[in-house]
């Protein structure tokens, strides 16, 4: 089980490095949307400050949404999921790795890069490393809860689109309590409420997502 | 060994087939025949487990496969209309990266030769993307070389793209399978018996 969750994770990656551009479009993406914010709100810094962690987690959001289809629809296509189904490993687990891949790819650079573009909304170390704190727990949430959009609209004509309106609603939560829980801590109020729910959040799309996944993988390859 | 009890599968209003029967054991090899889209697809896909019937049942080994599906499908060899490869990565990488999700772990040395052996000794370093058809084909049919210890290869038109040449090799490949005890099961549209000695089933 070991072995082929390391098998798929290694494929994956060996494939973004080959496609470096699908990559680097995400990542430029996500520089371009949450810098142009301040040009266009002004240099006012209080106002900067209360909106820079919205800017970022919907640039975060968007990302994520943005390569979502990558996740399934390729293997769906060239044949290469029926081989998943058929290896005889807990489908579970290679879809666990597949999505590790699409989040080491699309989540993490989004996430080591996001305190720098905290930066130019004047946000202060103590917010920066809380943006980082909540990005790292709920990019993976986003990660999880998109592939499930994305395995249900499996051949699907315009799936991309459908992802998105089905996916958008689920992720609501994740952007109020990851932005959320910076601006209250801007704000002097206890961001322990936040953490704890980006954290359950986590923890169920983690034990719940992958077992939706393989069902809809299935049932798209019927 | 291999017992379809009953099968009966429609899309939609179009019934492809209804209460099918057949067994195979050891050694057995049977032909799908049948006009395009008369379910020749479906029944490989039914057979091997990615799909499931209408009603009716897959026994493989007295136990019902859908009930036991992961035991199952480890006895599965599936080839089917498309190869399975990653256009980014080389022949080389596929393999290397595919087999041993299906059970095998061959060494570069043993990949390396097999693809040489396939002739594709020139683009085996190459992206999949600048191959040809036949050239896909023959890497995906490579994989048949590493996939002895499952029982049950179902191939779905396995010759498509294929020169004279690689036909022959795939034949000797396909004997040697049902020679050595294996089950085979394939659809085809060649004219000649690729493999005589296959029963044959019309879904005409």
């Amino acid at each position: 089980m070991y072995k082929a969750f390391i098998s798929v994770l290694r494929k994956e990656l060996l494939l973004a490095l080959r496609q470096k551009t699908d990559v680097v479009t995400v990542l430029f993406f996500f520089l371009i949307v949450s810098s142009l914010f301040p040009f266009a709100v002004g240099p006012e810094l209080n106002t900067l400050k209360i909106i820079g962690p919205g800017v970022i987690w919907v640039g975060a959001l968007l990302c994520s949404l943005l390569a979502l289809h990558r996740v399934f629809e390729t293997d769906f296509n060239d044949g290469s999921l029926e081989h998943l189904v058929l290896s005889g490993e807990p489908l579970t687990v290679l879809v666990i790795a597949k999505i590790s891949a699409h989040w080491l790819i699309t989540g993490l650079p989004v996430v080591i890069v996001a305190p720098f573009i905290g930066l130019q909304f004047g946000l202060s170390a103590a917010s920066l490393s809380l943006l980082l704190g909540t990005l790292l727990l709920g990019t993976p949430v986003l990660s999880l809860v998109g592939s499930i959009g994305a395995a249900l609209t499996l051949g699907v004509r315009g799936g991309t689109a459908l992802t998105s309106i089905l996916i958008l609603p689920f992720y609501v939560p994740v952007l109020i309590f990851g932005a959320g829980a910076v601006v209250a801590d801007l704000q002097g109020l206890s961001i322990d409420g936040h953490l704890s729910i980006l954290t359950a959040m986590l923890c169920l799309s983690v034990a719940l997502a992958p077992l939706a996944i393989a069902s809809a993988i299935k049932i798209a390859l019927e | 060994m291999l017992q379809i009890q009953n099968l009966s599968f429609a899309r939609g209003k179009n019934v492809l087939f209804e209460n099918l029967n057949f067994s195979m054991t050891e050694g057995d090899a049977m032909r799908v025949t049948g006009s395009n889209g008369s379910g020749k697809t479906t029944l490989l896909r039914i057979v091997s487990g990615l799909c499931r019937p209408d009603n009716g049942a897959v026994v493989w080994h007295g136990a019902v496969a859908q009930k036991n599906e992961s035991e199952f499908v480890r006895s599965v060899n599936f080839l089917g209309h498309d190869d399975g490869l990653k256009k980014q990565l080389t022949a080389t990488e596929n393999l290397k990266l595919m087999l041993p999700l299906l059970g095998a772990s061959p060494t570069d040395i043993e990949i390396s030769a097999a693809l040489d052996a396939a002739g594709l000794e020139a683009v085996k370093h190459k992206p999949v993307m600048n191959m040809s058809a036949g050239q896909k084909r023959r890497v995906a049919l490579t994989r048949l070389d590493f996939m002895r210890h499952r029982v049950l290869w179902v191939l779905d038109e396995p010759f498509t793209s294929l020169d004279v040449s690689a036909i022959s090799a795939l034949v000797v490949k396909l004997r040697a399978h049902i020679e050595s005890g294996g089950v085979l099961i394939f659809t085809t549209h060649q004219d000649f018996d690729v493999v005589p000695e296959a029963s044959s089933l019309s879904l005409d």
